[in-house]
């Protein structure tokens, strides 16, 4: 086997030992609640007219026997993990509908934020900082600091109240809310396919650049608001990545022989600081998923937090948050190993299997 | 004095920090004189009281000092008094997360790299597995589990039958915040981990072999040897997260996730103020400036010490 596939096929068998030892977790902690409780997690989605608190009860006792609620942890763990494997995730009463359906109709909207955030705030992260650590203590590499360490500072909420109130309430140019009122209409109308669920593609795709472009303008806010924070760190770690790369012999090789400073930038040492730049974004993506709830929240995104944020009320809504908190892990697993895998490919050692 | 620590002292970036969180610590302790809570408040973080029905906010002047926002009928909120309190606990919340997930996670990265072998390699396996939790899907997850354990009576649901609080050993987490325990829970990882990668290069070192050959137990080369010597990295993280812990509890109390921080809390009530209808930032920025500076200085005054921190202590390395 190529060591390239092995690396990939490790990474990715790494993702259902997260989700093991994730599920494990969470129903530990689903079992310190008394039996009662936990029962509520399998009612069914919708109640007759003639429920009485007697029949209730039964019906709560009966859930009670037929999920072996009285075995010991692993005989009930094993019974709910069928379920989830079955895609029986339960219903929830906040939302009224069934959970997974619920999760994988709101995926598209997190994905969409998710996917131009990185796809903004990778390339500027890494340029930033290539070229801050190539002039280290310029006035170029000044700014960037200044700059980084500033957008660092300003926690989400407060830069996304700050750039809603400055260009919604104000200049009105990025309205919250995923779609306007006039494209949200056509996208619910008759004619509209759905084909990714994004719908700056979808819009292209049913021929509709008007979609498109609504779709943009109201992403434009979510996405910075979201980048920024990211840019500053990922810039940060590849400039020190730079700078150690820059104090190396083979440097001083390569500038004796007459290698000009552009060929040394983007040719000899881009691809060696790509490496700690990937694994750093690699291990935030949790973080960055928190990030992109907090802007959805804020911005009045649907998406995946809506199940989780909604859930926490008065009314007990444990299957939307267990299925929250599971479509969450699963995510962010999934895209760490992608980010993996593109680490793969620009480091030629862990393609070919070289340990480190 | 040491030539490291006199730079550390006299750096202007590391005064600043230092200068900053002495400001937060004496509001802090202080907050009792510099704003006396209601002594029959149900919550001291919070002055509400009573005046005239006006739908918007208070400005400052002579009797609120910062302002104060509508909450009810008649029922204002001080915004000085929420400053002040909130420092007093977000210091309180912020020190004690990471004391915790520090604690525990130095104690997981060093016992597991000592042991080294597939110990080893499953407990960082389980520490990655950790890494890919969301941290508000945590938060969202325990305070949900802390309603069914602790507060049964708060939930709303006609299809719920009666059941009763938890009583015995579980009842004594009741007092806890929900948020602390979720946080501590999703925030250890990183201490884990660097400790284990430091304990794993030094535990091969001649004085670590000396010491056990002169016969130190396991825990006596742990708690003597590894443990001090590994955890400058940790201190550095312990620094920076103190600001980051706090910075996402606001957070969440802004987006209602939460009720632990005056701070956010305050914020997500002068929320409409600023973008709501007939809201305006430029109209009423004393809602939200003070408390949203309070806030950046919070973060940033304790990443500056980080930063510089982790200067003194690896001289050598950017």
């Amino acid at each position: 086997m190529p060591p390239f596939l092995r690396f990939v096929i490790s990474r990715f068998l790494a993702i259902p030992v997260t989700l093991l030892v994730v599920t494990m977790t969470l129903f530990a902690f689903v079992l310190l609640t008394p039996a009662e409780a936990r029962a509520t997690l399998y009612y069914p989605s919708r109640f007759g007219p003639g429920m009485t608190e007697k029949r209730l009860d039964e019906l709560n006792e009966r859930i009670q026997l037929e999920h072996h609620m009285d075995d010991p942890f692993l005989v009930q763990y094993a019974y709910w993990l069928k379920d989830l494997l079955r895609g029986d995730w339960g219903y929830s009463p906040v939302l009224d509908e069934e959970v997974l359906p619920a999760l994988l109709r709101r995926t598209p909207v997190t994905a969409e934020i998710l996917l131009y955030s990185l796809l903004l705030y990778v390339p500027l992260g890494i340029l930033a900082g290539v070229v801050a650590g190539w002039n280290k203590n310029r006035r170029v590499d000044r700014n960037f600091r200044i700059t980084a360490f500033v957008s660092s500072a300003i926690p989400t909420f407060i830069l996304a109240l700050i750039l809603m109130d400055v260009f919604y309430v104000i200049l009105y140019w990025f309205p919250p809310d995923r779609l306007g009122l006039d494209t949200n209409m056509l996208v619910n109308s008759e004619g509209w396919r759905s084909f990714t669920g994004l719908y700056t593609l979808d819009g292209l795709l049913n021929g509709k650049p008007e979609v498109t472009l609504d779709a943009f303008r109201h992403l434009v806010l979510p996405v910075i608001t979201v980048s920024l924070f990211y840019w500053a760190t990922l810039g940060r770690i590849t400039r020190a990545t730079v700078i150690e790369e820059t104090r190396k012999e083979y440097i001083l090789a390569a500038r004796a022989r007459g290698v000009g400073q552009r060929a040394l930038m983007w040719g000899h040492t881009f691809r060696n600081t790509l490496t700690p730049a990937l694994t750093n974004t690699a291990l935030s993506v949790a973080w960055l998923f928190t990030g992109v709830y907090i802007v959805e929240a804020i911005y009045n995104f649907r998406g995946l937090s809506e199940v989780g944020i909604r859930g926490v009320s008065n009314i007990p809504d444990a299957p939307s948050i267990l299925g929250f908190t599971i479509y969450s892990v699963l995510l962010v697993s999934l895209t760490m190993f992608a980010l993996d895998v593109l680490q793969a490919i620009f480091d030629p050692r862990l393609r070919e299997g070289v340990t480190q | 004095m040491k030539r490291g620590t006199r730079q550390f002292l006299y750096r202007k970036s590391s005064i600043i920090g230092l200068v900053l969180i002495g400001v937060f610590f004496a509001v802090a302790l202080a907050a009792p004189v510099l704003s006396p809570a209601d002594p029959e408040a149900i919550d001291p973080n919070y002055k509400i009281f009573q005046a005239k029905y006006e739908n918007k906010p208070i400005p400052p002047g002579a009797d609120y000092p910062l302002g104060a926002l509508p909450v009810g009928l008649r029922l204002y909120m001080d915004i000085y008094h929420s400053l002040v309190w909130g420092t007093r606990s977000a210091l309180q919340f912020g020190l004690l997360v990471v004391a915790l997930s520090a604690t525990f996670g130095i104690l997981v990265g060093a016992i597991s790299g000592y042991a080294s072998g597939w110990v080893n390699s499953g407990v960082m396996r389980l520490t990655d597995a950790f890494l890919a939790f969301p941290v508000i899907a945590g938060v969202v997850f325990i305070q949900q589990v802390y309603t069914f354990l602790f507060a049964p009576e708060t939930l709303f649901f006609v299809y719920l039958p009666a059941f009763e609080p938890v009583s015995g050993f579980l009842h004594l987490f009741s007092a806890i915040d929900p948020l602390l325990i979720a946080l501590v829970l999703l925030t250890w990882m990183a201490y884990a981990r660097t400790t284990n990668s430091m304990v794993r290069q030094i535990k091969e070192f001649s004085y670590i072999e000396a010491a056990r050959a002169l016969g130190a137990s396991p825990w006596r080369v742990i708690f003597r040897h590894l443990i001090p010597n590994t955890i400058t990295p940790a201190i550095v993280l312990a620094a920076r997260d103190i600001g980051g812990l706090v910075l996402f509890q606001a957070t969440l109390a802004f987006i209602g996730l939460s009720e632990s921080s005056p701070w956010g809390a305050t914020l997500a009530e002068g929320r409409r103020w600023i973008i709501g209808p007939g809201g305006n930032l430029f109209k009423y920025w004393w809602v939200f400036f003070p408390i949203s500076l309070a806030i950046i200085l919070f973060g940033i005054s304790w990443n500056l010490i980080g930063d510089n921190v982790n200067d003194w202590l690896n001289p050598y390395h950017d």
